[in-house]
This record gives structure tokens, sequence and C-alpha cells, in this order.
């Protein structure tokens, strides 16, 4: 299934139509109200903007896997909660993430040895760019911010957290650690 | 070994040599929302218990759905 076979108005989209583009500006601004209402520095109009031209860029894509409205919405939240976490962190560098990252490593040291094996693996069996990612994500940073800092998109940045946890389960496996060392939530 | 309760220990112990990333998330999000607890979405509810952005995003898409925006 395609835009086309999406129903009224969402298949006039594709060629223009001025009602199925209020439509869809109308539905936008009502998924993106909150995070902009949570956030002063964000104008709404920008944030409506950015996600409705998201939508449009990628309405070829559309599969009809779910109802229009919820693949639109899933963008436009995608937008306006990227937006909020630029702002939100614009004053956090990605070393002081990464320096708070670490001292979370060290102040669970002394009491969790898992953790003592798990700060040796960061250090010997990362690359540096794995080693800034992991821990400026576990220092707060998101990985939208993360991604900025770096010159990366946020999909660049979970592969390299994924293969650097991926070396850390190794390492940690190497160092005798088991799934029965890990509490489960 | 102790037990840890460590985040990152748990992420790391937790790792699937395949995964779903951000984008493919995005993509199964709105599916998600429709039927969360179908069988097909458990690769994506992995990905949301690793990911505090993607998981707080479908949380906004849950809290759309359920107020009837979508």
């Amino acid at each position: 299934m395609s835009i086309e076979n999406a129903g009224a108005p969402w298949c006039a989209l594709v060629s223009g139509d001025p009602a199925a583009t209020t439509a869809l500006r109308r539905l936008v601004l009502r998924c993106v109200a909150r995070p902009v209402a949570q956030c002063a520095s964000l104008e709404v109009d920008d944030v409506v903007q950015d996600a409705t031209a998201r939508i449009m860029e990628k309405l070829h894509t559309y599969r009809g896997d779910a109802p229009f409205p919820s693949w639109a919405a899933a963008i436009s939240v995608r937008v306006a909660l990227s937006a909020r976490r630029r702002i939100r962190y614009q004053h956090v560098t990605l070393e002081e993430s990464a320096l708070a990252g670490m001292n979370d490593i060290h102040a669970s040291c002394e009491r969790d040895a898992v953790v003592r094996s798990l700060r040796d693996a960061i250090e010997t069996s990362l690359t540096t760019l794995q080693r800034q990612v992991v821990l400026a994500e576990l220092g707060g940073l998101p990985s939208v911010a993360v991604a900025e800092r770096l010159g990366m998109t946020r999909n660049a940045v979970y592969k390299v957290h994924h293969d650097a946890r991926r070396k850390l389960k190794a390492a940690l496996i190497a160092r005798g650690v088991g799934r029965e060392d890990v509490v489960e939530l | 070994m102790s037990h840890s309760e460590h985040p990152l220990v748990r992420a790391t112990m937790q790792t699937r040599s395949e995964e779903i990333d951000c984008d493919g998330a995005l993509e199964l999000a709105s599916a998600f929302v429709e039927q969360p607890n179908a069988v097909r979405f458990t690769a994506l509810r992995y990905h949301l218990s690793l990911c505090p952005e993607c998981q707080e995003e479908v949380n906004a898409l849950l809290e759309l759905r359920a107020e009837g925006v979508i």
C-alpha cells in the first residue's frame, strides 16, 4: 500500500492539494503541541513546518502498516522531541557529558565488581569514538545531541553504541561475567 | 562476581548481535501503537528497553492515541 491508497484527504498530499496540506498541518500541530509547550525556546510554527516537510519528504516510503495519521504522528513526535532535546542540552559539551559518564562508572566501582570490569573494558577494548559515545550517553547526553556534536546521524550513533556494547559484552564474558551477574529489571 | 544493577552493565549483557536501530524503530512505531502486545514487535520492544529517546517518542504516541488524536 502507498500514499495513493491512504484514503481522503491524505491521498491528495502527493498532488499538493491545499485541503490535504491544511489537514496535515492541523494534525502535525496537535502532535507537537505538548513537546513544544514544554520548551519555551521552541517556536510552534517552526516545529510544525519542520515536521510537515519531513513527512512530505518521506511520503513515498509510507507502506500502510498503520493508518496515515499514526505514521505522520510518529515522524512529528520525533521531530518535536529531537528539537526539544537539542535545546535542552545545547550548552552541554560532549566532553562534559563523557566525564559525567566516567564519574558515574567510577562511583559504582567501589561497590560493584562487574562495573570495575566494565571500566577496564571501556578503557582497553573500545575505539576513541566508541568510548566517547558510550560515556557521553551514560552521562545523560541524548543521542541526537551526541550525533550533532560528532557530525553524525542519530542512527549512526546507535550503531556505534551497539558495536561498543558488543565489544564490552565479549570483554566482560572473557572476564567471567555472565547474565546471572546482572540484576534484571 | 557480585550482582550488578548498573544500567550500562545490564545493557551490555543484554546486547544482541542483530538489533534494529532508531530509524527502524521509527518505521515500526506507528504500527506498534495500534497493537502494542503483538509478537511481531519483540525486536522493537527490545530496542525501546535500550533507547530512552525512542521509548519517550513511543510513549508520546501512545498518549496521542489515548487522547484520540491518532
